[in-house]
Formats: C-alpha cells, structure tokens, sequence
C-alpha cells in the first residue's frame, strides 16, 4: 500500500505553481464509461520469494527494507554463491558492478553498508548512476525513498 | 518551467491545473527535479541540446480520468506522451518522441484484473510489470508460467505495444502475438473493446478468441499513437513438468545452410518450439585484420576462405543451442529426431544436456542463471552495461535461410569494419515464427563525442537493412523517422495510411506525436 505523501518543499512548491494557473476548464463531451473497480494497488519488482518478518522495530525502516525487496532487490540482492542451471547473463547487476567498482573496500551488497549517506541515495535513486537508471516518484514515492534512507542509514 | 511547442504559458498551466482537478496535485509533476525523471536514462544525446525531454506528466489511476485528461488536452492542445512503465530503455525509455510533450505516466493503473488458471489467462493493465504478474501467480501457487523480457520491470501491456519478445517457446515469446482482447480509449475519449469484448457480458471468452468480427484494430496501437491501451489479456503458458537442452556444433562455414533449413523446419512442425540462436565461435570478438581482409572482397570472403580462417583457429564454425520443455519422454523423442535429421551433416556434433524439473523451489529461483528461459523476471540482463551509458538497440529481421543470414552477417560487419565500431550483433535469434532477428545492441558511453559515433551507426543500420529489405522490427524514439522512412513502397502509402488514420482518430494530435514516424497534420510540415 501506498504512505500517504508529505509535504515536501518540493510538492510545496508544485503545488503552489498549480494553485496560481486557477483557470477554469469547461466541459469538452467525452464518452464515459465506468471502469473495473479498483483492485490491490500492491506492484513488487523482486521476482524473489518475500522473506520472513522483519527484525526492525521502526516502522520507517521497516516499510524501507520492504521497498528495497521490491524496487532494489533485483539488481542490488546478494550474489548467489551456486548458481542454479544455465547462465546466461550473472544475476545482481548492482551489486556485481559495486564489487567490481570497490574491489572489497566496502561490501558489494548495498544493505551491508554502513557508510552510505541519506542525500546519496537520493541522488542516486532520483538521477540514476552510469547505467543505473533514474526512479520516478509513479515507481518511487518521496515518502518511499524516505522509508528507504532510513533503512539503509539505520544505526547498526 | 518548459512549454510545450506552440502552446501558451496560460493555457499550459490552465492544463495542469485541470490535471491536477482530475488526478489529485501530487500526481501532476512539473517541478524541474521530478520532471527530470522523464528523461531517457539511455538517451544516445545523453546531455546534449537535442535530448528529448518532457514539460511535465501526468499519472492516472482510471479510464475515466484519462477520458478527462483527454479532454483537457483536445482543449488546449496539449501533446501528451504515454507511457506504461517507462521501462522501453534501449528504445527511448520514459522520454518522448515530440520533445516537450506532457507524460501521461499510466504506471499507477498497476491492476493485476484476472489470472485463469483453467483458461490460461491474465488480463492487465498498463502499469502491471512481469515481476508484478510473475508474484501474483507465484504467491497463489498457479501453475501458469509468464513470458517476459530480459529486463522484468517493464509492463506486459507496454512491451506487448512495441512488439517485445521473450524466452519461452512460442506462440508465448511473441508478446504482441500473444495477445487476445484488447481495451483502448481514443483520443476523443470514446472507450473500445477488441475481439470478443465489443460483445457486452462475453466473460472470458474475450481471452479466448482474438478476432471476433470485421476489422481486426488491434494492430492499430501497437507501435503507433492512435489511442491509449488500458487493458489486455494474454496467454499463458500452463507450467511444463521438465525442460533440456541439446547442443550442436558444425564444422563449415555453408554448414548454416543445411542447419537453417532443418531446424526452421522442425519448428515449423512443432518439434522444435524454443528460442535459439546461430552463433558462431569464428565471427566471435572484435574483427581482427584477417577477418577485416576476407570482409573486403567482393563476395565478403569465400566458404573455402573461411573455412580455412576457421582451421586455423582451430574452432567449428556454428553452434546452437535447443532447448524442450514438456514431460521428459517426449523432449527425449524430440532431440532424438533433431539428431537424426542433422545427421547427414558431415563431421556434426551433439551433446546432450542437463534435465531441469518444475515447479522450481524458491532457493532454485534465487540462483538461477538464465532466469527468463523459465519465465522468471530478473534484472540480469543490466550486467551486459556495467559502467556503460546503456544501450541502443537496432534490430533488423533476416530471413529463415541460411544464405541470407550469412550475407545480412557479412553486411553487417562490413559496416562495423568502415565505421570502426566494436561489432556487437547477434547472429541470428529465432525470437519470431518465421524470421530472425539479427540483434545490434550499440553501446552508449558519457562521452558525446562517442555517442555521436553510435548515432550515426545506428542510422547507418537502418539504412543499410532498409536497401536490403531486413526491416528494424522496433525503433529507438529518437530515430522512428528514420526506421519508417525504409517502409516506403509505393512512395510511402504506408506511411499516407497510417496519417490518414491519425488525421481521422486524432484530429487534434494530442497523442504520443511522431511515434513510428506518425506526426499530426499540424507537425507533419516537411515530415510527410
């Protein structure tokens, strides 16, 4: 389920451009016709089993830990150490690349970080970093990626 | 904040207020840093003044805001651009082709609305990825496989437009192909049903039978801008008990002949079903000078010639790999007859391969390697870019013969020769029933100068495949023009129907403007 959305400057200020282009709008005749119900608005991008209950008391970084199965864990899960079946292409493209890129400096995986900062993951998240790409706020609500700092900067 | 072309800052912000009425303020982005987003993350103009870019978007839940958004956007003349999950990277991602454009963002319409189990079925919206439907079908223990892409987080609606394709035996890979019933609002806001479902109370039936009666419109929204698909059914594959594989290996160069022509066939038949592709450990690498001197001769080397390349390294000329999926008796028959077949082929070899059973266990799922053969989505696929910019993908179609694709092979790295391009083409991928597909995935740096370079390949190569008839199945946003500037029998009739029926269904040109090369009257100017 979706968090409601805070009242960031930058939705502030959205906001504030809209509210000042207050013009009306007259009725163009359109053919309306009622849709299905709204089912669970529930979308997940890991193709990986969920995992047991959560160990983190904060609901912040609880709700952060789910986003990051579902939006992160795909590229940025940790390598397996047995493959199983054929291999056409090595799983976890984020965490292969972070390897490769810190030569076991620091850990590959990005949930056994301890260094990581809150403004870059939200750089990273919201500019992409060579070939990651960028994540919308439609795949990634502000509130998401708030929940998903304060998991991966919690005090461990 | 960015206009659209030719409309004023008045009415543009008239429109996002109406927006904003219609989807709720937070769901109308046209702050710099959240319109950002919008950008082609694989953008070949990365940085550069030609990147196309959007002035704002706009992300619906429902059919009927989208009718209202429609009906904003006629009014003022707002060019919308939609996308599902703007996940099309390597094809212009989330970014539009008409720069400027308002984003109409569907990936909050992300409702999984049925899975049949006992028709083999799921029907969805725009915004549902293959990781979505995978764990829907996964969590409620269906024995129904998905078909997706390498890339798992893009929308089955989405890829199934652009005519995508996976790995999993057909008709299922051929996502357009495999689709039945689809549901579209037009531009004029009028919502229409496909197939069976233009007959009220048809249930699943609509999933049953693509055609229904008179013209089939289908066609009519794939890989164009004549209305906005917000559901469709497609056919699964009811999960196999096993899969395996056989391999085989020929000598000589004109073995691919005989090869081409057998396992078409045998696919024809329905014996072999799998994707596979011709490789060949010879052409493999970059294009050394011995390479670079047989592809300059007229004939793009001899058979003779390249046999003897390939003695010299000592290395069998083609390879290719088979895959079954059924119960274990019947792949055993399959191989046995593939290997009988291909016997008379002088000095072939087979090896056999190893069993995997289903359903997978979740630890098995977590490792596999080649997760998309088994209709699991996986982001694996990125690891091909490590450290890159992404890439571009030009992707012609060569015939099933074997002479042609050796010719479309030597055309090609001819081109890759006298561009001084590192080759990156696949040799032949049966992605499709009845052609190949010879992939050229052109990669993209941070560098501009570079990246000129991969764009005026990639014009190159649709040039070159247009001369010989090899049409692009699926163009980068930022070269449709190009791509359908090759479909011009007749002086381009396809391209004065395909603006006849824009002109007829979008009077206005409020959707997706120049998406495969379709512009509205009022852009069309030197285009048409």
């Amino acid at each position: 389920m979706r968090l409601s959305r805070g009242n960031t400057p930058r939705a502030s200020w959205r906001r504030l451009i809209l509210a000042c282009a207050a013009l009306a709008i007259s009725a163009v005749p359109v053919v309306v016709t009622q849709a299905d119900p709204a089912a669970t608005a529930d979308t997940a991008w890991s193709a990986l089993p969920a995992t047991g209950a959560s160990t983190l008391r904060n609901p912040l970084e609880r709700r952060g830990q789910e986003v990051f199965g579902q939006r992160c864990a795909a590229c940025h899960g940790p390598i397996p150490t047995e493959i199983y079946g054929p291999t056409f292409l090595p799983p976890m493209p984020g965490t292969q690349a972070l390897a490769a890129r810190y030569r076991g400096e620091l850990p590959a995986a990005l949930e056994e970080r301890t260094d990581l900062a809150a403004v870059y993951i939200q750089t990273v998240v919201r500019n992409g970093y060579v070939s990651m790409p960028f994540f919308r706020p439609t795949e990634l609500s502000d509130e998401d990626l708030d929940a998903l700092v304060a998991y991966l900067t919690r005090e461990r | 904040m960015a206009l659209p072309p030719g409309v004023g800052q008045a009415d543009f912000d008239a429109a996002l207020t109406a927006f904003a009425d219609i989807v709720g303020s937070d769901w109308v982005f046209s702050d710099e840093a959240s319109v950002a987003t919008y950008r082609d993350a694989y953008s070949p103009s990365r940085g550069e003044g030609d990147e196309k870019v959007a002035s704002a978007a706009v992300s619906p839940t429902t059919v009927e805001q989208i009718q209202q958004i429609l009906a904003v956007a006629n009014r003022y003349s707002i060019p919308l651009y939609t996308i599902s999950t703007g996940r099309n990277l390597a094809y212009g991602g989330s970014a539009p082709v008409y720069s400027g454009s308002v984003v109409l963002d569907l990936k909050r319409m992300n409702r999984i609305l049925e899975v049949n189990e006992d028709m083999a079925f799921a029907v969805v919206e725009p915004g549902v990825s293959y990781f979505d439907l995978y764990r829907h079908i996964r969590e409620r223990g269906m024995k129904l496989w998905i078909d997706c892409p390498d890339p798992g987080w893009g929308s089955l609606i989405g890829n199934a437009l652009d005519r995508g394709a996976g790995r999993t035996p057909m008709p299922y890979r051929d996502h357009f192909g495999a689709h039945c019933g689809m549901e579209v609002v037009l531009a004029n806001g009028d919502l229409v049903r496909t197939g069976l479902g233009a007959i009220p109370n048809s249930g699943a039936n609509w999933q049953a039978f693509p055609y229904g009666a008179g013209p089939l419109a289908d066609g009519l929204f794939a890989q164009s801008n004549l209305g906005i698909v917000t559901k469709m059914g497609f056919w699964l594959l009811p999960e196999p008990d096993a899969t395996m594989t056989g391999t085989i290996r020929a000598q000589r160069h004109d073995d691919i002949i005989p090869l081409v022509r057998t396992i078409t066939h045998l696919q024809y038949q329905g014996i072999v079903n799998c994707l596979y592709s011709f490789n060949s450990p010879v052409f493999e690498g970059a294009i050394n000078e011995r390479m670079a001197a047989l592809l300059d001769r007229p004939n793009g080397g001899s058979a003779a010639e390249w046999d003897a390349y390939a003695s010299s390294l000592g290395r069998n000329f083609w390879q290719t790999t088979l895959r079954f999926y059924g119960p274990l008796n019947v792949m055993q028959a399959q191989w046995a007859y593939v290997k009988e077949r291909l016997a008379a082929i002088d000095g072939i070899e087979f090896a056999d391969g190893d069993v995997m059973e289903f359903p997978l266990t979740d630890d098995q799922i977590s490792r596999l390697g080649d997760p998309a053969s088994f209709g699991v989505p996986s982001l694996s696929v990125f690891s091909s870019q490590a450290g890159s910019g992404g890439h571009i993908d030009a992707s012609p179609m060569v015939p099933h013969s074997g002479e042609a694709v050796l010719k479309a092979h030597k055309v090609y790295m001819r081109e890759y020769v006298a561009a001084d391009m590192p080759p990156s083409l696949g040799f032949a991928m049966s992605y499709h029933q009845r052609a190949f597909i010879m992939f050229h995935g052109i990669v993209l740096t941070l560098d501009p100068a570079e990246n000129a370079k991969a764009r005026a390949f990639y014009k190159r190569l649709v040039e070159v495949s247009g001369e010989n008839g090899w049409g692009i199945y699926r163009a980068h946003a930022a070269y449709m023009d190009e791509v359908m500037a090759t479909y011009s029998f007749n002086d381009g009739a396809l391209g004065r129907l395909n603006n006849t029926l824009k002109d007829a269904l979008d009077p206005n040109g409020i959707l997706s403007a120049g998406r495969y090369g379709i512009w509205p009257k009022h852009l069309r100017g030197s285009r048409a």
